[in-house]
C-alpha cells in the first residue's frame, strides 16, 4: 500500500496571522519579523508548530476519503519552519503497517523544507469507518 | 488561579491541573479552517458533513489541540514582552522562558462538533532537561490535555510538549 500523495503548502503571513489570530497565539515571532530576527535570532517569521500539525492532519484526512478518520497523530519538531518555504508533507506506510485493528494503517509522517527534515511523526488512519 | 509565583504554589489546591471550557464555535472553527487553507467541506457544509459519516458539521480535528490559550487571557499590559500570556502556560514554566512547540501526540476519540461545547482540563505529566546540539541544555514540559464534550465523553487526549529555551 502506498501513502498519502505529498501535500505541498506555503504559509504566508497572511495565514500566520490569520492562524495566530484565530488560536489566540500573540507569540510575536509569528507576525512580528524585526522582533522574530532582531530578538529571538530566527531566520523569518516562525511558522506555528500547530500549523504545521494542521497541514500534516490534512494531508491524512485527504488521503483517508471522507469516511476515513484520522485516528492518531504524533510529530516532534526538529527545525525552525519560516513563512515563504515550501513545506512538503508527507506520510509512508510505517513499519508497523496494519495496527491490529481492521482498516486502521500505520504511517510514518514527516515535513521536509527544501532537503531538510523539520518535522517527523506517526500517525493511525482509519480508511473506513 | 492566576498566579505564577512558584513561592505561591504550594498556597494553591494544585497549581498543574487547570480547566478550560472551550465553545466550539462555528464561525471560529470556520477560520480556523480557512487560516490552515484547509476548504474541506465538512467543516463548512451540513450535507458534506453528513455524507461522510458525521452527525453534523464538524470543527478541523486539530482545532482545539491548536489553541495556545483556551481562556480570553490578559489585557495586552498584562502580556510578556513577546507578546504571550505567561497564564496561558503551566506554573512550572519560568516567566522569562522563551518556549518553542516541540510536538505533540493526539488522539481523536471523536469528531467534535461545531457547536458542542468542550471541557479541557491540562495536567503537566512530565518535566526534565536534555542537552541539545542547536541550543546548549534544553528544558521539555510535557502537558497532557483531556478534551470532553458536553455529554461527558472524552472525544480527545492531547500531549504536548513544550521546549524552554535556556
Amino acid at each position: 500500500m502506498s501513502g498519502p500523495p505529498e501535500l505541498v503548502k506555503v504559509a504566508t503571513p497572511v495565514s500566520m496571522f490569520r492562524f495566530s489570530a484565530v488560536t489566540w497565539n500573540a507569540h510575536r515571532v509569528h507576525y512580528d519579523e524585526p522582533y522574530a530576527t532582531a530578538v529571538e535570532g530566527h531566520e523569518g517569521l516562525l511558522v506555528q508548530a500547530y500549523l504545521l500539525a494542521s497541514y500534516l492532519c490534512e494531508m491524512l484526512m485527504r488521503w483517508a476519503g471522507p469516511e476515513g478518520r484520522v485516528v492518531r497523530m504524533n510529530y516532534q519538531v526538529k527545525a525552525p519552519v519560516y513563512a515563504g518555504t515550501q513545506i512538503r508533507c508527507w506520510g509512508r506506510p510505517g513499519p508497523g503497517g496494519q495496527a491490529g485493528q481492521r482498516d486502521v494503517v500505520d504511517l510514518e509522517i514527516g515535513i521536509h523544507v527544501a532537503d531538510r527534515q523539520v518535522v517527523h511523526g506517526s500517525a493511525q488512519v482509519r480508511l473506513h469507518s | 488561579m492566576n498566579t505564577r509565583n512558584p513561592a505561591d504554589a504550594t498556597s494553591a489546591p494544585d497549581p498543574d491541573v487547570r480547566k478550560f471550557t472551550l465553545p466550539i464555535d462555528p464561525v471560529q472553527a470556520a477560520r480556523y479552517a480557512y487560516a490552515a487553507t484547509d476548504e474541506n467541506p465538512v467543516y463548512f457544509d451540513e450535507s458534506a458533513a453528513l455524507a461522510a459519516g458525521y452527525d453534523g458539521v464538524i470543527a478541523p480535528p486539530t482545532f482545539v489541540s491548536s489553541m495556545l490559550d483556551y481562556s480570553a487571557g490578559p489585557p495586552e499590559s498584562g502580556l510578556k514582552p513577546d507578546g504571550v500570556a505567561q497564564d496561558c502556560f503551566p506554573a512550572i514554566v519560568r516567566p522569562d522562558a522563551r518556549l518553542m512547540g516541540g510536538g505533540q501526540d493526539i488522539e481523536f476519540v471523536k469528531p467534535i462538533r461545531q457547536g458542542d461545547v468542550v471541557e479541557v482540563t491540562r495536567t503537566v505529566v512530565d518535566h526534565y532537561r536534555r542537552p541539545s546540539a542547536r541550543f546548549g541544555e534544553l528544558e521539555f514540559v510535557v502537558v497532557e490535555s483531556q478534551v470532553v464534550r458536553q455529554d461527558g465523553d472524552l472525544v480527545m487526549r492531547i500531549v504536548d510538549t513544550l521546549v524552554v529555551k535556556q
